[in-house]
């Protein structure tokens, strides 16, 4: 009956069983089978934690022309088409033509689907794309219900291609990291066949232990935190489950084109302002 | 007998031998080398053991300060103490969203749990979505690796069951067999109700799960449906990110060789106001299911840091000959050596812990450096001596009396050649088979239950070590080599 009465309560989160659940660990903790005399040590974890320090601590953050060699050979590794272009317009006309060449059409018709972003509002893919006939849905920053979310994510099944930005590229693993915002759905970079993604060189981070660092720092990273969903990719999405041949496009998109503009022609990053993302939520 | 035979026919199975020896020439050693380049190198694998050591030990604190970081969002935490609640949680979870379809992503404790039968009895339908997971379900078998769970089918295999159930043309093609199933899970994914993914390692100062995955599988069960439940092991925690930057690398390159897994997904909730996409309702089941017990026993507490990466399924050199399906539980290889008598019973799963080759291969390859070996002869010690905490009542007390013989006789010389002696004698009156000793007399009546026993040399290999002219160490090689063969 208790525990009928336990899964009927919406929250879950009975105080009841809750409290069972952990005294039983915390009697697990001083049984005398474990030999320790003393109750498991209650110090906080979250802010007054030991932050990690040691080798990895100790690496250099890394100049920008050796983090951009880092990412090129991370991407070449997992097979992600990097290129590097001086401004938007030129990462513009070369995603524009990439969509043109790789996009197959879906239903008849060609789409695309972007992020509501200011640097991938740069790229004016719309403007680009129109010529060729091929249809740009911005995603919209509105609430949506179950029903309509359903039809976005149909609408989105239909796009050949997501472009998206990020938060950070880590340079080691080429891996894009991408908190949850309104209006920069984590479907985008999900759904699509192809997935292109556009950052700028000051978001290159040298590595994962740096990025957790980061987010656990006091800074303004670190209290944004890691929001609701944080989703970081590596490469096109792949498995190896028939006889250990490699496979991509799994379920995910079958290739990721990333393309990183070195020099922001309206203000250049500042070095101390580097890791931060230039997003607005 | 027959039993034995059905369970161990992997090893009369050249495919399935060749795939198992494939596996871990591919990701064995690549496992290895990959601990190597890591910046902070191997070393940090003992970094990695102090960092779950330390998170069991806090186990209380921490999952406390998760639930409540998680109920602040909007998601629901539930604790289930075994099984069936956490069972029970998920169907009238599911009965009060209407879920019709459900599709899940690779998850052990599930497996542990028997989800997957209990949604189908209750009408809701359950596809599994991982590639190799689809693949066993849609066959009716159940996986048999960590992270490779259909290695024990061939691609004409495969392609003959998507042939029969997605109708699709016959075809052993890797490449066509995948994209047939990514066409067949698409449709899944985008009229799903429910999404259910395990954890990976949750981070208790931030409030996130962390699940991993190459195939995008999860980013789509938790991103798609309307309802995301996961469900975690109880100990499968870390204090903060900082440690998730070093047990996740580690994971990576422990599981697959990778630097980093295809996709990380850090989930801490629902779908927040204003977002585009997301689950409306978040649930997170914390299991115990017998975890706390083995927590309450200091021998094998360090079963708990595993992080399920099935390394140690790759270097084991039994696991090698029986494959997965042998160890008869969610958990295979080395690690279900250890956790499924723990969680099953000691005696009732105690061939698991016998049938081990205490090699040590699994300790060396282990990312978080667990020491399967150690725990292994333990539980050997709990079988042979009883144990009151675990229940166990030592199987034959007649056998412990006569290892303190054995050790009387051999501690000493003239003891043990006079034991000799008397053997040698003694087994002129045993019956032969082509010169082998065919039969023992009880007790060592088991000796020889399966086998025939070489006897006794009529002279002892010391003393006529000590007789051989000296040219024969002129050439040990050849000496050597004949042995071998």
């Amino acid at each position: 009956m208790k525990r009928l009465k336990a899964a009927r309560t919406e929250t879950g989160a009975d105080p009841v069983q809750r409290h069972r659940f952990l005294n039983r660990i915390r009697s697990a903790l001083n049984h005398p089978n474990s030999g320790r005399g003393a109750p498991a040590a209650a110090h906080a974890t979250s802010k007054a934690g030991p932050h990690h320090q040691g080798a990895a601590g100790a690496r250099p953050c890394g100049r920008p022309e050796e983090l951009l060699q880092r990412l090129q050979e991370a991407a070449a590794e997992l097979n992600i088409h990097l290129s590097l272009h001086d401004s938007p317009a030129s990462a513009g006309r070369c995603m524009a033509a990439m969509i043109t060449r790789k996009a197959p059409p879906r239903n008849g018709r060609r789409e695309v689907a972007i992020w509501r972003h200011p640097l991938v509002a740069r790229l004016e893919l719309p403007q680009r794309l129109a010529g060729a006939a091929i249809t740009c849905r911005t995603t919209a920053a509105a609430d949506r219900t179950y029903a309509t979310r359903r039809r976005f994510y149909r609408d989105l099944e239909a796009a050949a291609v997501g472009v998206t930005s990020a938060d950070y590229c880590l340079a080691d693993t080429a891996t894009l990291v991408m908190r949850s915002r309104p209006g920069q759905p984590r479907s985008v970079s999900l759904l699509p066949d192809i997935h292109a993604a556009v950052i700028e060189a000051g978001q290159l981070l040298p590595d994962f232990s740096r990025l957790c660092r980061l987010l656990s720092s006091g800074a303004d990273e670190g209290k944004r935190g890691l929001t609701h969903c944080m989703t970081l990719i590596s490469g096109p999405s792949k498995t190896a489950d028939i006889e250990a041949v490699m496979v991509e496009g799994a379920h995910g998109p079958r290739a990721l084109y990333l393309y990183v503009i070195l020099a922001a022609p309206i203000d250049a990053p500042q070095p101390e302002t580097s890791g931060k993302p230039r997003t607005t939520s | 007998m027959a039993e034995v035979r059905r369970r161990y026919r992997t090893i009369g199975d050249p495919v399935l031998q060749g795939a198992l020896a494939n596996l871990q020439h591919r990701l064995g050693p690549a496992a290895a080398a990959a601990y190597q380049a890591l910046p902070e190198g191997p070393a940090l694998r003992q970094r990695a053991h102090a960092i779950r050591a330390k998170a069991i030990a806090d186990l209380d604190v921490l999952l406390a300060e998760l639930a409540d970081r998680i109920t602040r969002r909007g998601g629901h935490v539930f604790f289930a103490a075994d099984a069936a609640e956490a069972v029970a949680y998920c169907l009238e979870t599911a009965r009060r969203h209407r879920v019709k379809l459900a599709v899940k992503g690779k998850s052990m404790v599930t497996e542990e749990i028997g989800l997957n039968a209990a949604l189908t009895a209750a009408g809701i339908e359950t596809v599994e979505t991982d590639l190799g997971e689809y693949i066993v379900q849609l066959a009716g078998e159940h996986p048999s690796h960590i992270i490779a769970p259909a290695i024990h089918k061939t691609r004409a295999e495969i392609g003959r069951l998507f042939a029969a159930k997605l109708n699709i043309p016959l075809t052993d093609d890797p490449p066509t067999l995948t994209r047939a199933a990514r066409r067949a899970l698409r449709k899944k994914f985008l009229t799903a109700d429910m999404g259910i993914t395990g954890v990976n390692l949750a981070c208790a100062a931030t409030g996130h799960i962390a699940l991993l995955s190459n195939e995008g599988n999860i980013r789509m069960a938790t991103t798609l449906p309307r309802v995301h439940v996961a469900f975690m092991g109880m100990e499968r925690i870390a204090a903060q990110l900082t440690d998730h930057d070093i047990l996740l690398r580690l994971l990576a390159r422990g599981a697959a060789a990778q630097k980093m897994a295809g996709y990380i997904s850090y989930i801490g909730g629902p779908r927040q106001p204003g977002h585009t996409d997301g689950p409306e309702s978040f649930h997170l089941v914390i299991v115990d299911n017998g975890r706390s017990r083995i927590l309450a026993d200091r021998t094998f507490r360090e079963i708990l840091y595993c992080i399920r990466c099935a390394a140690c399924l790759n270097v084991c050199p039994v696991y090698a000959k029986i494959g997965g399906h042998a160890y008869g539980s969610a958990y295979s290889g080395p690690l279900g050596a250890v956790l499924t008598p723990l969680m099953k019973g000691i005696r009732r799963a105690s061939d698991l812990c016998l049938g081990e080759s205490l090699c040590g291969a699994c300790r060396a390859a282990c990312p978080v450096d667990i020491d399967i070996p150690r725990m292994l002869l333990a539980l050997r010690s709990c079988l042979a001596e009883g144990d009151r905490y675990w229940q166990i009542r030592p199987l034959n007390p007649l056998a412990g009396r006569l290892c303190d013989i054995w050790s009387w006789i051999v501690s000493d010389r003239r003891r043990y050649d006079a034991a000799l002696a008397c053997a040698r004698f003694c087994q002129l009156l045993l019956p032969r088979k082509n010169g082998m000793l065919h039969r023992l007399p009880p007790p060592f009546s088991g000796w020889t239950s399966s086998r025939d026993l070489e006897p006794l040399a009529r002279r002892p290999f010391l003393r006529r070590c000590s007789r051989q002219p000296r040219r024969h160490r002129e050439a040990p090689e050849s000496g050597a080599d004949r042995n071998r063969s």
